[in-house]
């Protein structure tokens, strides 16, 4: 249709909209939840009597936690479809490879950002070099952008994929290192064991916790979700402008060029004519 | 409320990130779209009941 | 192009290729890639290479302690109750005790404390073994006292895992177990 034709598309689709909207209330709950219904980690010391705890800084877990486990969701979702683009050499593997690449350093960066920023009051430092939790969280951030890096070395977005690929596997191998590093070096690292493995949380704490993964696992899916689309979109374009690049070029040359072109000579030109 | 300052910057930082990121994509969308015919972009529902 | 055109080589070449980006872009694009590589070693170097960000407990440090001679080091232990609070060096200082079970090290912690920092919470200290008797030692009510403490300059808090409110599985130690 001309009139529908004219009118900018988008990648957006009922579902992803309907999507979108149920991640923006989640996000606004969780808000809620995190700021004015659950209380301040606030404990009385088993020993000397007094309060001690995170205080208010503890709301920087309902988003940082969150983050975390949907960072290692995307990495890992990345890891899958990698494996997908080297045995099954589709364009749908490879387009969620990226995708879910993009979207996980996305999740990484801000994991590192909000660390750090509750590492401040809670820790009393922004950044330990040589923590292991947090330079192996480094390495992985900086492996994935690399993988991004690459995949920005050429426009189209096919001739890297194979060596993307094999860089995702190399770069997911990091992922255990962040997660059980701090059950494995516990002398080189600040950061706490996980409190879910252990159950040290409950009530409305682990409520808010755990609705933080449902509000962040929406997000994440709407991000992915459009990225897919974009990506997709991406190659669609290419191959659309080279159709119409080849259209254009038939369409400036005479039938003649095109018989010479492809090496049919006039008289045999004159035999298929009707 | 302790370390408002921290929790601020920490959500403010993400929530930023996150939405300019989701706006990228959409105006990105937006531009590629231009660029392609309707039949590939595979997600939209038949011409009749799409609502973009 | 005439009839008379003979049967040349075609000059007219429509096989489809991709789009290569700007070399600027290339270029720009692999110095990017490899300053990530360089920033993956500059980071497991520096994890990997410095003993010192090994965390020590209480009773290694202890036992260690003629090994360890004037190297900086990390010692990990809790705060016992009586911080005092006094000058050193021309500068705030605050003197307590750490312990790890039953062994103790008197501290004489140079510039402001954490935050967080108070009796029975663990932290993790950066510094040196000094020989002799720290400052304001009679202040403290359960000091080592072992002609020996540690003079640290570096200080954060190793917070613990637990977020119930009536969670405070710290392990006791010292005088204050």
């Amino acid at each position: 249709m001309a009139g529908r034709d004219e009118r900018p598309g988008n990648t957006g689709s009922r579902g992803s909209r309907l999507l979108g909207c149920v991640a923006l209330a989640s996000l606004v709950v969780l808000g809620v939840l995190a700021f004015f219904l659950t209380g301040p980690d606030v404990r009385l010391h088993p020993t000397t009597g007094e309060e001690f705890g995170q205080f208010d800084a503890v709301r920087m877990l309902y988003l940082h936690v969150p983050m975390a486990v949907l960072m290692y969701a995307s990495f890992m979702l990345c890891a899958a479809a990698s494996v997908g683009v080297l045995v099954k050499r589709t364009p749908w593997w490879d387009v969620m490879a990226h995708s879910t690449a993009e979207v996980g350093t996305v999740l990484c960066g801000l994991v590192l950002v909000t660390g750090s920023i509750w590492g401040r009051p809670v820790w009393n430092t922004w950044w330990e070099w040589g923590d292991v939790r947090l330079m192996t969280t480094l390495v992985l951030f900086l492996l994935f952008a690399g993988y991004l890096a690459l995949r920005r070395t050429t426009t189209d977005p096919r001739r890297q994929e194979r060596k993307a690929a094999v860089v995702a596997l190399v770069a997911v191998l990091d992922i255990p290192l962040v997660n059980r590093s701090v059950a494995w070096w516990e002398n080189r690292t600040l950061h706490q064991r996980s409190t879910l493995e252990e159950l040290k949380i409950q009530d409305l704490t682990l409520f808010t916790l755990m609705f933080g993964f449902l509000t962040f696992g929406l997000v994440v899916w709407w991000l992915t979700l459009q990225r897919f689309r974009v990506g997709w979109l991406e190659r669609a374009a290419i191959d659309h402008a080279v159709g119409s690049a080849i259209a254009e070029r038939r369409s400036e040359t005479s039938a003649d060029e095109l018989d010479a072109a492809i090496g049919v000579t006039d008289e045999q030109a004159g035999e298929a004519s009707p | 409320m302790t370390h408002l300052g921290y929790l601020m910057a920490g959500w403010g930082i993400s929530l930023v990130v996150l939405g300019g990121y989701a706006f990228r994509l959409v105006r990105r969308g937006r531009s590629l779209s231009a660029l392609v015919p309707e039949d590939r972009r595979r997600w939209l529902e038949s011409s009749g009941t799409d609502s973009d | 192009m005439t009839d008379d055109a003979g049967p040349e080589p075609p000059s007219l070449d429509l096989t489809p290729r991709p789009a290569r980006p700007a070399a600027g872009q290339r270029r720009g694009a692999l110095a990017l890639l490899l300053l990530l590589v360089g920033g993956v070693a500059f980071v497991l170097l520096r994890t990997l290479g410095d003993a010192s960000l090994f965390f020590y407990d209480v009773a290694e440090a202890v036992e260690l302690r003629s090994d360890l001679g004037d190297s900086r080091f990390r010692v990990v232990g809790t705060p016992q109750p009586g911080l005092v609070v006094t000058e050193s060096d021309g500068g705030s200082a605050v003197v307590f005790t750490l312990c790890a079970g039953d062994v103790l090290a008197d501290v004489v912690h140079q510039g402001d404390p954490a935050e967080l920092f108070q009796p029975g919470v663990p932290v993790v200290l950066q510094g040196v073994w000094t020989a002799g008797r720290p400052p304001a030692l009679d202040g403290l009510s359960n000091a080592a006292e072992d002609g020996w403490y540690l003079r640290t300059d570096h200080m954060v808090v190793k917070h613990d895992n637990d977020y119930r409110s009536d969670g405070a599985e710290l392990e006791p130690c010292g005088a204050a177990g």
